[in-house]
């Protein structure tokens, strides 16, 4: 059976940017016993958390999308991203992979689409629209009525967004 | 003709930085400086919000020491209800508090400074980072990262968050602990302490190796400023002011932090937003002080765990008891004795059954118009001073941050760093790293200190006597 992490992030005190977190949070609400995690940036220590996983799913708003992207995540080939407390998701894959010698073999990158991150807990009316549609796609591939590949297949890329 | 180099943006450090160095028209250094360019401004929009938003509001100032600007606003706020909180909370709030000096000390000395002492100051700056260091020795990383959750877990079970958590407020805590919690995080000391030790171990390993660059790493007589307990133990949370000066001399004590406006002042310099702050009886420049990991070391008279007292008396041995340890590149030395403090300590109040009580939060309304409050963050001492209205509403914010405190120090080192290593007006990676590596030393946190936000690249500019750049450096 697949292992898989749902990390979200994001600050939830500037506005939209908050839509990953807040995204991870409901799928911690509808699933107690899933891998989920919510927190306010990427750190070190999660590096530990993906090692024990085959698929890791990021959660993040996104100011370059008008859609819900996906798109795969691979470990970050230099220090980019890896160094100091705020880490990417390819900062943090290719930590994991640096410490315990594997990463999840699939990552994705789940961006959801943000355009006001000024002050303010709340999200405008686009995202959270976009961050529902979110908790959907990720419900189906935590019950495993889709796979990470559909996911891929599913949602446009940035490019296309 | 006189050059300037400028090294921007500096890296492996909290925050957004450059280093100027001035040479004259033979190529000698003439000056150099320590720039911070970002600027939030904390202090000003906090007036007119609610004493009681505060700790949310200043734990945002940084992401790698919320927990310190909690406590120490939560803290001020005692301060305005006048009261005296549980016994529970208290040390609660010590408990939370350790916890942020070992994941933060972690970060810094396995994260931002092995690298340099692993690889070496002129290894391949492309892999002296953490996937050099995990090539190097991998497990050294996997251990420097659990310490760091060890911290960072501590945090969640008592906040519910790793990072600002609203947990600690005007008059206590909002929630108590429980003996599960408490089981749990007994569990995880041992490889904790077998971690810290094994730090101490490989840096002390390595100061032979680095035997000849270290009397460069900011070595100066400067007074050394931090809290202390009643007894002259080493504290992190409460106490009184000491400062003690470069030969070891204790020459004020028992400040109360109420006072702490009569001994320090801020000054400003127009090319940098971190503000200096001084020791007011001797003035500014001439009032350089240092805070932090050093300092705390340096003027406690002791500390009240066993391990890590052990491991003081040796480190105070180097400067031969009575003097202060004055060289910069000491405050990793007095980083990791403090993470091997925080660890015992941590067990020590975990098996105390007062952390178990129910009473955790003193309730009260405003009571006074001004609150001071003042820990221990990792860098060195953190005050908060709020004046409020009868409402609690604040009229009047000051925040005067540990990183800030260093910063005439920080100056100085890089100005020591420059003149020893700088050769005409060539930069070489070497020397860069070196400078870098001396502003290190203080694992500075410009988020902090300017209550700005971003990451701290490296960037070094050559100007002439125009102030023309010549030459410029970027990584």
């Amino acid at each position: 059976m697949t292992k898989t992490i749902i990390i979200g992030f994001g600050n939830t005190l500037r506005g939209d940017d908050g839509a990953g977190v807040a995204a991870a949070e409901m799928l911690a609400g509808d699933f107690p016993g899933a891998n989920v995690v919510a927190v306010q940036e990427l750190h070190p220590e999660l590096a530990e958390q993906l090692a024990s996983c085959d698929l890791a799913v990021f959660l993040d708003a996104s100011v370059r999308t008008s859609t819900l992207c996906v798109t795969r995540v691979s470990p970050a080939r230099s220090v980019h991203g890896a160094e100091g407390h705020a880490f990417s998701p390819a900062g943090v894959l290719a930590l994991c992979s640096g410490l315990y010698g594997h990463a999840p073999q699939e990552a994705l990158l789940v961006e959801i689409p943000a355009s006001e991150c000024g002050f303010g807990e709340t999200m405008s009316a686009q995202t959270l629209r976009m961050t529902d549609y979110c908790v959907l796609l990720i419900s189906e591939l935590l019950t495993g009525e889709t796979t990470a590949g559909i996911l891929l297949d599913l949602a446009p890329s940035p490019a296309a967004g | 003709m006189s050059k300037t180099i400028t090294i921007s943006p500096v890296t492996r450090i909290e925050g957004h930085a450059k280093i100027t160095i001035q040479l004259d028209e033979r190529g000698n250094v003439t000056d150099a400086r320590f720039h911070v360019n970002e600027f939030r401004g904390f202090e000003k929009f906090c007036e007119g919000r609610l004493m009681w938003e505060m700790g949310g509001i200043t734990s945002r100032i940084c992401g790698i020491c919320p927990t310190s600007h909690l406590i120490t606003s939560a803290k001020a706020g005692d301060d305005i209800l006048a009261v005296t909180i549980p016994e529970t909370a208290e040390k609660l709030r010590r408990l939370i508090t350790l916890a942020q000096w070992i994941q933060s000390h972690a970060l810094s000395f396995f994260h931002l400074s092995s690298p340099d002492f692993l690889l070496g100051f002129d290894s391949d700056p492309a892999t002296r980072n953490i996937f050099g260091l995990i090539t190097k020795d991998r497990e050294f990383a996997r251990r420097g990262i659990r310490l760091r959750k060890f911290g960072q877990e501590i945090i969640e079970v008592l906040g519910s968050r790793k990072i600002h958590t609203p947990w600690a407020v005007a008059g206590g805590v909002r929630e108590p602990f429980d003996a599960a919690k408490r089981d749990h995080l007994l569990a995880l000391i041992p490889e904790a302490k077998e971690t810290a030790l094994l730090a101490l171990k490989t840096l002390k390993s390595i100061h032979q190796e680095f035997a000849a660059d270290i009397p460069n790493f900011g070595s100066f007589r400067s007074m050394f400023v931090g809290l202390v307990a009643p007894d002259g133990a080493l504290e992190y949370y409460d106490g009184t002011i000491r400062v003690m000066d470069g030969s070891g001399n204790i020459i004020a004590d028992k400040i109360d932090i109420h006072r702490y406006d009569d001994y320090i002042g801020e000054a400003s310099e127009s090319w940098s937003y971190l503000k200096f702050p001084y020791y007011k009886p001797l003035g500014y420049q001439k009032g350089m002080f240092r805070v932090g990991p050093l300092a705390r070391v340096n003027i406690c008279d002791y500390i009240d765990t066993p391990l890590a007292e052990a491991e003081r008396k040796v480190f105070k041995a180097m400067a031969g008891n009575a003097e202060a340890v004055n060289n910069s590149f000491y405050y990793h030395y007095a980083r990791l004795i403090e993470i091997l403090f925080a660890v015992e300590k941590a067990e020590m109040l975990l098996h105390d059954p007062a952390m178990l009580g129910t009473n955790i939060r003193a309730r009260a309304m405003i009571n006074r118009r001004l609150g001071i409050g003042a820990s221990e963050a990792p860098r060195g001492i953190l005050f908060h001073r709020y004046e409020v209205d009868e409402n609690g509403v604040l009229e009047k914010v000051n925040l005067i941050i540990a990183t800030a405190q260093n910063n005439l120090a920080m100056n100085r080192t890089v100005r020591q760093l420059a003149i020893q290593y700088m050769d005409g007006n060539k930069i070489t990676e070497g020397i860069l790293n070196r400078i870098e590596a001396g502003i290190r030393c203080y694992d500075p946190c410009l988020s902090c200190s300017t209550h700005a936000s971003g990451r701290m690249p490296l960037h070094v500019q050559l100007l002439d006597c125009e102030g023309t750049v010549v030459s410029e450096l970027r990584r």
